[in-house]
């Protein structure tokens, strides 16, 4: 019963995020890409993770998909059209791809390692809060700083974003480096 | 796995340094922004403090704590000391630029408080003993350093660097992350130990090696080597001088930091005669050492074409990047030895040759090779460090780059990795041109303007303070080196 | 094999080589203003070295091959670097040459007006750099004096040089640079290779490197010795300089101030010959016997070479130059048989082009002060106008020639006795070099000095007091030793035999 689930689920999440690579329109490609993280958090609730589950449901799908598809319709529909891929690149990533594959597959057929199963209690948010509390408690710290800092820089950035506005409008706050910005590019 | 108070006198200076971030940030919001002495002297405090801590309890064993998350051993302590000396040098450095302080000095504390933090997070990647902290630690470092790269307001060119190293900082964490997740199925673990365990089956095969090459994305992406440096001229170039000064050596030492405990303890054993070997049949030095010599040389040829003297010591900063794989490759605590010592120098040179833009800044005309003519007769002192500087990262005597190189190329020739040695000499050479062209511009060149330049006084103490360490452990030097072998006794120990 | 000698510990290489660096000191600490001062205390503190050079050639003990005058200490203990000095037959004679070049060059730069300060200071720097090079006998201290020596010479000749002074300065630098990180990673080759007998580990001092029982296995496979000999032969070469690596040398000496090309003909020249004397024979004898018939024919080629470049200048100083390229192929001849006559022959040649090409380079600069150009077809009949100058312009251009009973003779004729033996073909080909000299130096002669007086320089004043005193001691030493050579040639004889006898037929 699980194995037809994970296939299907499987198999549906990496369509459509096939099908998200290769749409042109930017919406759509956003729309198979929820429908992709749904597939994934399905995947997730197989293995009985519960609590990931949900969040990559609340946070991925939802939120920053979200945030994602406002700030497309924001930019305007004549910019919305992606260019056709470098065909280099893409015979980079079809390579890349491939090898990881064919790595992994070999890994799955040895069976080289061993994981064992769980037990009903793992996965729940109990069992996730106790080992983050626990455990990996340094972890969970050092991501609250990570968010402060986060905070802090966009703070600082947004706020340049006004006054930066408000100086453009000026000459004497015309962009200040030693040269000129054409040089940027010649790297 | 619980948390005791013993571990809290490892984590010491850690801590505070975490602690001085939020200090930092608080002491700004209460003064409303208006005193920045306020922040400064919380970050020098902070920093003073720490390192004391540091150096009054300098690890005598390695010691696992914080739920086996971080390691404070020998090789922690080294870069301890590194990371809280830049910090420090780097704090007061930027007190009297120009760019930081901005027209009005508006955001100033925020910028110290930055630091504290890529202080914290650079600290705690040299001490990362388990994949969650490895990324966790990276990213920390990644994202303040985003903040720093585009700090200076107004300037299109910051706001664009800053941008480009998100986006390459993005991708490559993203790539990385994946790589350590091909660890955990690989092996089951998280903690370094735990992988090593794991893979000494031997059968990690095609799927090790993609996970090593992700991983090295997200660290070379760090270190910035080739092919994943194409951010660093720009954003030396477009941050401020004394950020630029910081990314040059701070973040690059500590990928390395990173990278030398993932590597060594996670994927090379400890065989009974002392020497190290390889886990599995992944023949990854060869990969890195491909890595070093198209960075070195790559580095180099770039480093030719500049004329703009930040981009120069950008693309020279790649350059040193392949030396110091050199040592990395040759899987021997000579090689790692190597890598350590020359990291500390390159560390005071790296930021003795930015200081020097730094004090420059806005007061010769440009940030062109050309800029600098003359500057031997207009300020000799800091014609002649500047000078030092720049032949102690050609790597001659009698300086402190000498010796770094020689121990990085014999490091390589004990190895019988003879032919990048042989680059690594020639690189040597061709670097000498290009540093040449700044020493060139400085004294055979006449100065368009006489008369002194005049320069911030804290910044000619600054100097001198970096010049002398550069000159006398080109001359004496065996307390360093000693130091590192040390730092290295217990990280290849344990293993 | 090289030993030290019993007894024969001694400070006073110590006091030779960093006395300079201390005057170098000592001058940028004075004030800029005061040209003088920079000047006189240069010289002060360059006549220290020149006594003490003679009181080297009193105590220099001639009977044996042993190191004399030692010092030994330990500088790096965890990567066996010493700070170990001393000199034997071979170094005694350019430790005595820089010593009285160095001197003499600081009088001849009486005329420096701009930032004397520096100057004098680099130059002293580059005092202390040459003499530690021909002291060192441990290689790791060897290869920091030689690079060293690099920096002021890039300064002297960048800033205080002639129009294509920023080019010419660069080009030596590389040029130089790219040879000694050759010979850094032969070193740290040996290094690896070579066992201390006394502690086991690994070793920089050059007299465990000679003796070839401490080779490790590695080292002892003839491919990997004769690929270390030409890695650190190319890096000597470059320096000497042998064709094809010759193309810094006259760019370098025709931009450099007089006092610099003096030292650089004079004495950095030397180092090349003098490193494949010191390293690359006694450390790899049986490659050396291996490269022994390439080396002669790298000689002859630097000999003709030379000597015909030399004859199509224009310029004085170039031509000077090339001269000097074309003299110190009877140097690589010379060395190139093993033999007693050759390679005394060799060492002498080195120490007289020293003093030779000095007065040279000197005459040109004196000449140069006052017309303010080096063109050979720009002068004429400066004979009648500048007697004195003439005289001794002349006695130098005859010693570069060869003639008999100046010290250049003495050196050539050994080189061509002992070469003889050896390689008929190449010797006989090589004394075409010598016709060739002839030619140009009689030739410049005659465009210079006799012909119908140049209106133009009818009224040069002829050579002052100030230049006399600097060209006359080396004018002494030429004539002195084309009559009698034996003070030179039995300080070296014993340590030369010594080093031949090492090297398998």
């Amino acid at each position: 019963m699980q194995g037809l689930f994970f296939y299907l689920f499987g198999t549906v999440a990496v369509i459509s995020a096939l099908l998200t690579i290769t749409r042109r329109d930017p919406v759509t490609s956003a729309f198979w890409l929820i429908f992709c993280f749904l597939n994934v958090a399905a995947l997730f609730a197989t293995l009985s993770a519960h609590l990931i589950a949900v969040l990559q449901i609340l946070i991925y799908a939802g939120a920053i998909m979200v945030f994602f598809l406002f700030v497309t319709m924001f930019l305007g529909k004549e910019k919305r059209s992606a260019e056709r891929p470098n065909p280099v690149v893409f015979g980079v990533g079809v390579l890349t791809v491939g090898a990881i594959a064919g790595g992994l597959m070999r890994l799955v057929r040895s069976g080289s390692h061993d994981f064992g199963e769980v037990g009903p209690e793992h996965g729940t948010i109990e069992a996730v809060s106790r080992l983050l509390l626990s455990n990996y408690l340094f972890a969970f710290e050092l991501t609250g700083l990570l968010l402060t800092v986060a905070m802090v820089g966009a703070v600082l950035l947004a706020r340049r974003e006004a006054k930066g506005a408000r100086a453009t409008r000026t000459p004497a706050g015309a962009p200040s480096g030693p040269a000129g910005v054409e040089e940027v590019a010649d790297a | 796995m619980n948390f005791t108070w013993s571990d809290a006198a490892y984590f010491g200076p850690e801590a505070v340094m975490g602690l001085t971030f939020l200090l930092c940030v608080l002491g700004d919001l209460v003064t409303r922004g208006r005193r920045h002495v306020v922040p400064f002297g919380t970050l020098l405090v902070g920093t003073a403090i720490s390192l004391v801590l540091a150096l009054l309890h300098p690890p005598v064993s390695s010691h696992a704590i914080l739920g086996q998350m971080v390691v404070v051993d020998g090789f922690a302590h080294f870069f301890r000391l590194l990371f809280l000396g830049i910090t420090f040098v780097t704090a007061l450095l930027s007190w009297s630029s120009r760019e930081i302080m901005g027209r009005d000095r508006e955001h100033q504390g925020e910028f110290y408080a930055l630091a504290a933090m890529l202080c914290f997070g650079m600290m705690v990647m040299a001490e990362s003993a388990d994949i969650v902290m490895l990324a966790l630690s990276l990213e920390a470092v990644s994202i303040t350093s985003y903040i720093l790269a585009g700090f200076a307001r107004f300037s299109f060119r910051s706001s664009e660097a800053a941008l480009k190293y998100v986006l390459w900082g993005a991708v490559s964490s993203a790539v990385m992350l994946y790589g350590l997740s091909l660890f955990y199925g690989l092996t089951g673990a998280t903690s370094y130990e735990g992988i090593r365990a794991g893979l000494s089956g031997g059968q990690g095969g095609m799927a090790l090696l993609v996970a090593i090459l992700f991983v090295m994305a997200g660290i070379g992406y760090k270190i910035s080597a080739v092919p994943f440096h194409f951010w660093t001229p720009d954003v030396y170039e477009g941050a401020p001088a004394p950020v630029a000064a910081i990314f040059a050596s701070g973040p690059k030492i500590a990928g390395f930091a990173l990278m030398i405990r993932f590597f060594y303890v996670a994927l090379v054993q400890d065989d009974s005669q002392g020497t190290l070997a390889l886990l599995d049949d992944v023949q990854w030095p060869w990969v890195l050492a491909i890595i070093s010599a198209a960075t070195m040389t790559l580095g180099n040829m770039a480093a030719i074409r500049q004329n703009s003297v930040r981009r120069l010591l950008a693309y020279s900063s790649i350059a040193h990047v392949g030396y110091m794989l050199m040592g990395f490759v040759v899987l021997s605590a000579n090689g790692l030895a190597a890598v350590l010592f020359y990291l500390f120098v390159y560390a005071i040179m790296t930021i003795g040759a930015f200081l020097v833009v730094v004090a420059l800044n806005n007061r010769v005309s440009g940030e062109e090779i050309d800029d600098y003519a003359g500057l031997g007769f207009r300020e000799p002192l800091v014609a002649a460090m500047m000078f030092l500087f720049l032949i102690s990262l050609t790597g001659l005597p009698p300086t402190a780059g000498f010796i770094g190189k020689f121990y990085l190329f014999a490091a390589a020739g004990e190895a019988g990795l003879w032919w990048l040695a042989i680059l690594g000499v020639l690189n040597s050479v061709v670097s000498l041109y290009y540093y040449m062209r700044i020493a060139r511009a400085m004294y055979f060149t006449p100065p368009e303007l006489s008369g002194r330049v005049g320069l911030a006084q804290a910044h000619l103490i600054l100097l001198v303070v970096l010049a002398v360490p550069t000159l006398v452990l080109g001359v004496f030097w065996s307390p360093l080196k000693e130091f590192a072998d040390q730092s290295l006794r217990m990280l290849l120990g344990g293993g | 094999m090289l030993e030290l000698a019993d007894g024969g510990s001694s400070s006073l290489l110590t006091w030779m080589t960093f006395f300079p660096l201390l005057g170098a000191v000592v001058i940028s600490l004075l004030p800029s203003r005061n040209q003088n001062l920079h000047r006189w205390t240069a010289l002060g503190f360059s006549l220290v070295p020149l006594v003490l050079a003679v009181k080297l050639f009193m105590v220099f003990d001639r009977s044996t091959s042993d190191v004399q005058l030692w010092t030994q200490v330990d500088w790096i203990r965890t990567f066996h670097i010493q700070y170990f000095v001393g000199v034997d037959g071979i170094s005694v004679t350019m430790v005595l040459l820089t010593a009285l070049l160095c001197a003499v060059c600081v009088v001849a730069s009486w005329g420096i007006q701009r930032a004397t300060k520096g100057y004098f200071a680099l130059f002293l720097l580059l005092e202390t750099g040459m003499m530690g090079v021909f002291v060192s006998l441990d290689f790791f201290l060897f290869y920091v004096f030689w690079e060293v020596m690099l920096l002021p010479m890039y300064f002297l000749i960048g800033v205080w040089g002639g129009p294509r002074k920023e080019y010419a300065a660069i080009k030596f630098f590389l040029y130089t640079l790219a040879g000694s990180v050759l010979m850094l990673l032969v070193m740290i080759a040996l290094y690896f290779n070579v066992n201390d007998p006394s502690t086991g580990g690994h070793t920089f001092n050059m007299l465990h490197m000679m003796a070839q029982a401490n080779h490790g296995e590695w080292l002892l496979d003839p491919t990997i010795r004769h690929i270390l000999f030409l890695g650190l032969f190319i890096g000597f070469a470059i320096k000497v300089p042998i064709v094809p690596f010759h193309t810094w040398l006259p760019d370098a000496h025709v931009e450099a101030p007089t006092a610099v090309s003096v030292i650089l003909a004079g004495v950095l020249l030397k180092m090349g010959t003098y490193g494949i004397l010191r390293i690359c024979y006694p450390i790899l004898p049986d490659a050396a016997a291996w490269f022994a018939y390439p080396l002669a024919i790298l000689g002859a080629v630097n000999i003709i070479y030379g000597a015909m470049c030399a004859m199509a200048q224009t310029d004085m100083k170039k031509l000077v130059a090339y001269s000097s390229v074309s003299h110190m192929g009877y140097v690589l001849l010379g060395m190139a048989v093993f033999n007693e006559a050759g390679i005394t022959g060799a060492v002498l040649q080195m120490f007289n082009h020293g003093t030779i090409t000095a007065m040279l380079f000197l005459m040109v600069g004196v000449i140069y002060d006052r017309a303010h150009h080096r063109e050979i077809n720009g002068f004429g009949g400066l004979g009648t106008s500048m007697p004195k100058y003439t005289t001794v312009f002349s006695l130098a251009l005859f010693a570069a020639l060869g003639l008999p009973g100046l010290s250049g003779f003495v050196g050539e004729a050994l080189v061509f006795v002992g070469a003889f033996e050896v390689y008929r073909v190449v010797t006989i080909v090589s004394v075409l070099g010598i016709i060739l000299g002839a030619a140009y130096v009689l030739w410049m002669l005659q465009r210079v000095f006799l012909g119908p007086l140049n209106e133009k320089y009818a009224d040069t004043p002829d050579i002052n007091r100030r230049e006399l005193i600097t060209v006359l001691p080396i004018a002494a030493l030429v004539i002195f030793l084309g009559v009698f050579p034996p003070p030179i040639i039995n300080m070296i004889k014993v340590s030369l035999l010594n080093l031949i006898a090492q090297i398998p037929g």
